[in-house]
Formats: C-alpha cells, structure tokens, sequence
C-alpha cells in the first residue's frame, strides 16, 4: 500500500510524464483510477484537496452570478478528495430511455448514443456508490405488497423509485474519499497526489493535442505534467473554468454554455389524500432487500411524448394543514366522484425538474483572480416560463389521475413566475458545460467525451450530458466514466 | 362541425380582470347557510351538489381569476349534463382531460362550473 503524496513536498521544477493523469480526486477520479487499476497503463491522479474539508482551498471555488437566483459556487461542490460526494445526498436513479433522445419538443436534445451504451456499465456504477441491488422499478409489485401504492387512475404518471448510497451501517451515503481511500493507495498503477491544482493546460505547436497541465499548490510550488492522455474530472464547473482559462477546446465557443441543474422548488403542490394515510415509503427511504428505497411520481415516457413535458421527480413531503378552501375543495370534490374523503390528509410535494438544454445559460470568465491567478467565474443564470409550465402539466395530469381513481386530488401552489422563483432551490447537479455531441460546432466533447480536435484530451462526468434527464446524475455519470476507462484502456502507449 | 357538448362555449367563460376579483372576495363570507337559501333559477343544477357551500367557496376561487356568465354556464350544463349523474359527466370529464382550477385545486370541468354557479347565482 502506497501513501498519497503531497504536492506540497513535489520539488519546483519537476516534470512528471505518467501515460493518464486525471485531474480532479471526486466520484468520477476516483471511479476511472478504480477502473484502471493494474491496467498496464501508469496513472496519475491530482487533487486539489487534502483529505478534510479546507477553508482555503475550497474558496478557490467562490465566482459570482446573475439572473436567476443560484447557489453560492463555493458552497454547492466540495474541494477536497471524493469531491462533493463529500455532502452528497445519495439520491440516484438510472436515466430513461427517453433522456438520450433528440426530442423535438426539447431544443438541443439528444445524446449521440441510447442507454444500451450505457447500460453495461450502471451495475458496476451501482456498486461504487453502494446502492444495493439493483431494483429501481422492480420495486412496485414489492413495495405494493408491504404497502398499497397511492391508487392513480390510468395516465402520464407513476409511481417510480430512487435508491440511496449506502455506505455501511447507519453511514450513509458513500463519501468517496474516505470510503475508496485504502482501495486507491492499494493500486499499483497510481500515484495520487493532494494538494495539487490543475491551473493551465497547454497544447503543442500545431494545437492537435494536451501538451501540459501547470500543477499549482496553495503553498506556491509548481510543476508540470506532461501525460499521454489526460482527463478533466474536476466536476462540471471546474472543468469548463480550466478550458476556458486555457482557451482550449473552445474554438466554436461552447465551453461553459448549456449549463444545468435540477431545480427543486419547494412545495410546488398539495397532494391531498382521500383515506388519509399513504404509504411511508413516498416520505422516507425504506429498505428492500437491505437497499434504501423511495417512491417518486414520474412522468412516463408516452406522456412527455404526447404532451411534450421534461422529466421530472416528485416526492410527497410533509403533512400540512388544509384551509377553508381546501376543505371546500376537498369536500365537493370528493362528494361529486362518490369518494369517502372523511379522513383526507393534505401533504406537500416537492420536486426536481428537468431543464430544457440553454445555451445563453452559461458561465463566463471575470477579472477576479483566484488565490492561485485563475480567473474566476460567473454564472449567467436563465430558468425559462416553460420549464416551469411544463411542470405544472405533469402535476396536474396527477391531480387528474388521482381523481380519476377517487383518492385523491391536488393543488397547484404556483402559477406566477415569481411565485416559482421564491420558492427555488437547487440539486448542486452540476451538467452540461462541455456538453457531448458528434458535431464539433455543436458539443465540446465527441461521444467518446474525447474533447474534439484534441487527440488526447478527454473530459468526464455530468458537464458532458447533452440533455440532462430529471434523474440525479451521480450513478449515471459513473457509468459514462467506466466507459471512458474501457476506451481509456485501448489507447496506445 | 358538429358543436362539441362537452365544451363550454367562448361566451360563457372569459378571462376576467380586477374587477371579478374585487367582487369575488367581497362575496366570500356573506352566504347564506344552504336550508335558508332562497330558490334560484338553477336550483335543478345546484341539487347536484351535496354541500353547496363547499362548493360556492370553490366557486368564488375561480371566479377569482375569469368572469362568467352564469346564464350561459347554466345552459351549457344542462346540456352536457342532461339527464346523467354529476358523478358520470365528472368521470368523463377526467377521462377527457377537462379540468378546471380553483384557486390551483384541480378539479373536473363540469364540477368548476356548477361551483361557479353555486356562487354567483342571482
Ligand atoms: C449538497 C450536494 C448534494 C448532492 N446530492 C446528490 C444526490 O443526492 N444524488 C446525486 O446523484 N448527486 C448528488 N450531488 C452531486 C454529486 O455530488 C456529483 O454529481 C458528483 O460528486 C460529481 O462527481 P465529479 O467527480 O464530477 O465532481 P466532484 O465530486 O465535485 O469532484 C471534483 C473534484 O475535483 C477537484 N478539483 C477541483 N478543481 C480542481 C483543480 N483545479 N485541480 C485538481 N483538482 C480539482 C475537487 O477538489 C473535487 O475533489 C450532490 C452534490 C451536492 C453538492
């Protein structure tokens, strides 16, 4: 077992010449290093954290915004090893089918390949982030038999599943850092250093290829890595700040355009329930099979089809009180379809949605340097009316659905955009800065996230999703990064 | 082309302003409780609703947002309710995907619109 090695004490001057260096120690790192391992391939790591959270090194991150109203940059990604599993929340679900279309109700949709491409590579995905078995829809007739399923009439809405990171015990979820760090030392191939910032990347005299990466440590010592190949895994943000810095890979100005998160407004709707109670899975995660599991309502795919909706996960929340109105509502309601509703209960529902690709959603270099010289960023924030409105039509297919089968019936607590706004928080799901697509002038990377133009430079993790899905990226993103350590793995030495 | 019955036609719902909506709230609050109402002429549609009401507070909320012509959302109900039960003409309604919000409770078109008239009967 090797020790990490610390930056800090790498002599000024060095040149380290390894076949991949990965730069950026978080899920998709340490996912690629794990895949890679006693390959005959020498690898590198670089990470610009310790193993601990550190105030320094995570201001590193700080940029500003306008617009919409986002998460401070600092404060919605971790900078240390295993990145910002360091605070994730474990929630994960494998994208649809439908995601990787090109929907023509979605401008710039489409990814250059379907999920069988992806497919292959979920269940080892599904073991790094120790999800359990692999259950997902499979769920229902199970559940259902501990617990009747929230009766929906026939429609555009189900009753789908998340499962959670487990690590062990009542620790919960993974962290990737401290869980995989026994594994990573164990790995003949590599060397991983901490401490260490990926500051400029340099190509060679005609521009085909990555030259050399300027490592930089907050104590002020620099070297060089001149790998054969190397790939950005500092997470969607970093990724495009470092392209963009270096002026690389941006001849057709995409990188740190389209932009995505998940938006989660919160209590969007009220779901009232005729007969009361409903079932403790669709509040809390509950274990199946020794696998935590939550119920969702999704939109299935005819319904996004026929009614050209986006993806979107909705949970039942919390009890909440009904007013004189929704007691009326209630009341005559219930009375009109024949449905006993002397036990209703009212709860709220939150969600997160699925963003409509935008290129003028972006992020963009300032003046502001960081401690280490790089510009820092700007996000120009956009969230359009019909990302919202697209919502509220799968919320009422539910309200629809629900009444149709008499048990239940909903409210929509938001019809303004500024009533949408205020109620506004975020996934921290960072996607689509370098986005994927075969064509150079319409995506960063091509569909081997191999960046176009550059013989080898590759870029992976969420930044590369062309089209974003509601569904949390993490379990997806680690399985495009074992594909890209399959491609890795064949490429010459 | 045949009229479609199940659709309430153009004159009888309008997108209102401010001023539906000034005398929509002024009128929450003032009705009288349902044995002591007076008879009004769409007392063969109101008996549709168990608790009248429930349902003129319901009314009022989507009155808050869209004038009606009461007269004409009468005649438009007895056409498309005719001799059925509320709870089969809001079946098809669901089935039909005709809902109309109250205040953003979402309920079947036809029910909104027996509430409407149960608060703005005169
Ligand atoms: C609060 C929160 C909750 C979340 N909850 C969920 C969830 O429930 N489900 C889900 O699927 N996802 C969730 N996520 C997202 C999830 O954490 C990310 O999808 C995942 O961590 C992305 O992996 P990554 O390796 O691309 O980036 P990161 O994990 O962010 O790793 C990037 C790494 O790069 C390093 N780095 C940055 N800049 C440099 C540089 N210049 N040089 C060298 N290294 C650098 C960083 O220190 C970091 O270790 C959540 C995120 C947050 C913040």
């Amino acid at each position: 077992m090797s020790a990490f090695i610390d930056a800090r004490t790498v002599p000024a001057g060095t040149v380290l010449e390894p076949d991949l260096a990965i730069f950026g120690g978080g899920a998709v790192g340490i996912a690629l290093a794990l895949a890679l391992a006693h390959s005959p391939i020498s690898i590198m790591l670089f990470e610009s954290g310790g193993m601990d959270f550190d105030a320094a090194t995570q201001a590193l991150y700080a940029g500003s915004q306008a617009g919409v109203k986002y998460l401070p940059l600092d404060a919605c990604r971790m900078r240390y090893l295993g990145g910002s599993t360091n605070h994730w929340g474990g929630w994960s679900r494998p994208l649809d089918p439908i995601d990787f279309e090109k929907r023509d109700w979605v401008a710039h949709s489409g990814w250059p390949f379907g999920i069988e491409t992806l497919r292959p590579y979920l269940p080892r995905a599904q073991s790094l982030c120790e999800l359990g078995d692999w259950i997902y829809d499979e769920a229902t007739p199970r559940m259902a038999a501990l617990a009747p399923l929230l009766r929906l009439g026939e429609g555009g809405v189900y009753t789908s599943w998340f499962q959670f990171s487990k690590t062990r015990d009542d620790v919960l979820p993974t962290h990737f850092g401290t869980r995989y760090a026994d594994d990573l030392k164990r790995i003949p191939n590599l060397r991983l250093y901490l401490h260490a910032n990926a500051t400029a990347l340099k190509l060679n005299g005609n521009a085909s290829g990555l030259e050399s990466v300027a490592i930089a440590t907050l104590s002020g010592r620099k070297f060089t890595v001149k790998p054969r190949t190397a790939v950005l895994a500092m997470g969607a943000i970093e990724n495009a700040r470092l392209m963009l810095a270096s002026n690389v890979g941006n001849q057709n100005d995409l990188v740190g355009r389209y932009f995505a998160d998940h938006p989660i407004p919160r209590d969007t709707a009220t779901l009232v329930s005729f007969a009361g109670d409903i079932a403790g899975y669709y509040f809390n995660a509950g274990l199946l099979s020794a696998t935590q599991i939550r119920a969702t309502l999704a939109p299935t795919d005819a319904f996004k089809r026929s009614r050209k909706v986006l993806g979107s996960l909705t949970t039942i929340e919390t009890p909440v009180e009904m007013d004189d109105l929704a007691r009326a509502a209630v009341v005559t309601a219930a009375e009109a379809i024949g449905a006993d509703a002397s036990n209703a209960k009212a709860f709220s529902v939150g969600c997160g949605l699925e963003l409509e690709p935008d290129p003028e959603r972006r992020f963009v270099l300032t003046h502001e340097r960081d401690a280490l010289g790089l510009p820092r960023l700007k996000l120009i924030n956009r969230v359009s009316d019909s990302d919202f409105l697209r919502y509220r039509e799968t919320m009422k297919e539910l309200g629809r659905q629900l009444l149709a089968a008499g048990t239940g019936m909903i409210r929509l607590n938001y019809d303004t955009r500024a009533e949408w706004e205020s109620a506004l928080d975020w996934g921290d799901h960072h996607l689509g800065t370098t986005r994927m697509h075969v064509d150079p002038k319409q995506g960063v990377v091509d569909a081997d996230s191999k960046v176009h133009g550059l013989s080898n430079l590759f870029v992976a993790g969420s930044g590369v999703f062309p089209t974003y899905s509601a569904s949390n990226p993490t379990l997806n993103l680690i399985a495009l990064t074992l594909r890209l350590a399959g491609h890795l793995r064949k490429l010459p030495r | 082309m045949s009229k479609d019955p199940t659709r309430f036609t153009r004159r009888s719902v309008a997108i209102g302003g401010g001023i539906t909506v000034a005398l929509g709230l002024a009128a929450v609050g003032i009705n009288a409780p349902h044995w002591f109402r007076a008879k009004t002429a769409y007392d063969d549609l109101l008996d549709k609703l168990i608790d009248r009401d429930a349902a003129e507070t319901v009314g009022h909320a989507i009155i808050r947002t869209a004038s009606f012509d009461t007269k004409q959302v009468a005649a438009d109900l007895r056409q498309r309710i005719g001799t059925r039960t509320l709870a089969d003409v809001a079946r098809e309604d669901l089935v039909g995907n005709r809902l109309i919000e109250a205040k953003g409770w979402v309920l079947p078109e036809t029910l909104g619109m027996l509430c409407v008239v149960a608060a703005q009967p005169a």
